[in-house]
């Protein structure tokens, strides 16, 4: 009998495993239109009756610095405790998800048992609409419009608007004064395969809505259905 | 000396489970599963990739930092990630050539929980410069345990 209450015991031992309970796996942040860094707060608590410990973490990104607060790994039933993640914001702008993966000891390399996931939502000011342009081989080459929309509280003004590629001419049309603009952009031929970059420059005064791009591309028309070979790298 | 008795009896019967579970299901799979219908929209299995996408009609992303991608990046793939470096914008316009006339593109980051490759795949979907962008489900470990990934570079 005790023989077989050991083998149990040894069975069960496998099936179970703690974890951390967190308030929240999910976050929404507003930014400010010129934020730099956001700092999210995770915070949990072991409500298992097991010592939980964090083996390791994880962001996925460069722009995330996480940490657990106080450095503590190893936390009793009870305990609580806070990771902690600041994000280096500057080169974004919009919706951005980010996420930090937590591996708790006897995760699998790969499979982290938990994931802590932030979207920070980036006030766009210049707005571009569409960001690409495209004509088929073979295709009239008629004007394509792109409008800029300025969502700031102060007029932002398009001061320079330059395209690096001689095939495609861009004109700027003032809708109203600092409010909204149109990019019309005709391309010389599409009798072959050609793109371009058309820069545009603004007097926004937060620098990363400042400069933006409009892509445009003269390209092949797109075959109607996949093939089946496999792929291969 | 009871207990130890005891322990090795424990650990016996665990190695009996085990090698029955061997016996009966076989070695451990290597390969990332990966079930369509519970991936996130802008993700595909390696599986549909390879039965359904033709060769040499996509380009691959390495959404990994440009190191990794330096050092054993696909051979033929191109750098392009949130993580770090430069800005989107800047990287869609040094990549122009190869993205404008790509049909479809795969994304690759580090593991399954990397999230990157996902992201890349949204940000390309907003620029509309890709018919198609899909992230590659289980990323880099799934490719190396299938054997798609050998020392490879991107400059080859």
């Amino acid at each position: 009998m005790k023989a077989i209450l050991l083998c149990w015991i040894a069975g069960a031992l496998t099936l179970s495993a703690a974890s951390l309970k967190f308030d929240e796996t999910d976050k929404e942040v507003q930014a400010g239109a010129d934020a730099k860094t956001i700092t999210v707060d995770f915070n949990f608590k072991n409500e298992s009756d097991k010592e939980v410990i964090i083996d390791r973490y994880d962001a996925a990104c460069t722009c995330i610095n996480a940490q657990i607060k106080g450095g503590k790994l190893i936390y009793k039933p009870g305990d609580t405790g806070v990771i902690r993640a600041a994000f280096d914001m500057s080169l974004f702008s919009g919706t951005v998800d980010k996420s930090v993966a937590v591996w708790l000891k006897g995760d699998p390399v790969n499979k982290p048992s938990i994931t802590l996931n932030t979207q920070i939502v980036i006030p766009v000011l210049v707005e571009v609409e569409p960001k690409t342009l495209i004509w088929e081989v073979g295709e009239k080459p008629v004007a394509k419009t792109v409008t800029l929309t300025m969502k700031h509280t102060e007029p932002i003004r398009v001061t320079d608007l330059s395209g690096a590629d001689g095939r495609f001419k861009q004109e700027l049309k003032v809708i109203e004064e600092g409010k909204k603009y149109e990019v019309v952009v005709t391309p010389s031929a599409t009798d072959k395969v050609g793109m371009g970059v058309i820069h545009v420059e603004t007097d926004c005064k937060v620098q990363r809505h400042r400069s933006q791009r409009v892509f445009t591309v003269v390209r092949q028309p797109l075959p109607k259905a996949p093939g089946s070979a496999a792929a291969k790298p | 000396m009871k207990p130890l008795g005891e322990l090795a009896l424990v650990l016996g019967c665990a190695s009996l489970g085990a090698l029955g579970t061997w016996a009966l299901v076989g070695s451990p799979s290597r390969v990332v599963p990966c079930d369509p219908a519970a991936i996130a929209p802008e993700e595909i299995c390696l599986a549909t990739v390879q039965a359904e996408w033709p060769e040499g009609g996509f380009l691959w992303i390495d959404a990994r930092s440009e190191q990794e991608w330096r050092e054993n990046g696909i051979a033929g793939s191109i750098h392009l990630t949130t993580v770090g470096g430069g800005g989107f914008d800047e990287q869609l316009e040094a990549n122009l050539d190869r993205l404008s006339t790509a049909p479809r593109v795969l994304i690759y980051c580090g593991s399954a929980g990397c999230g990157v490759s996902k992201e890349v795949a949204k940000r390309l979907d907003e620029y509309g410069l890709i018919p198609e962008s899909k992230a590659l489900h289980g990323g880099w470990d799934a490719l190396r345990q299938v054997g798609l990934v050998k020392d490879s570079n991107p400059a080859n």
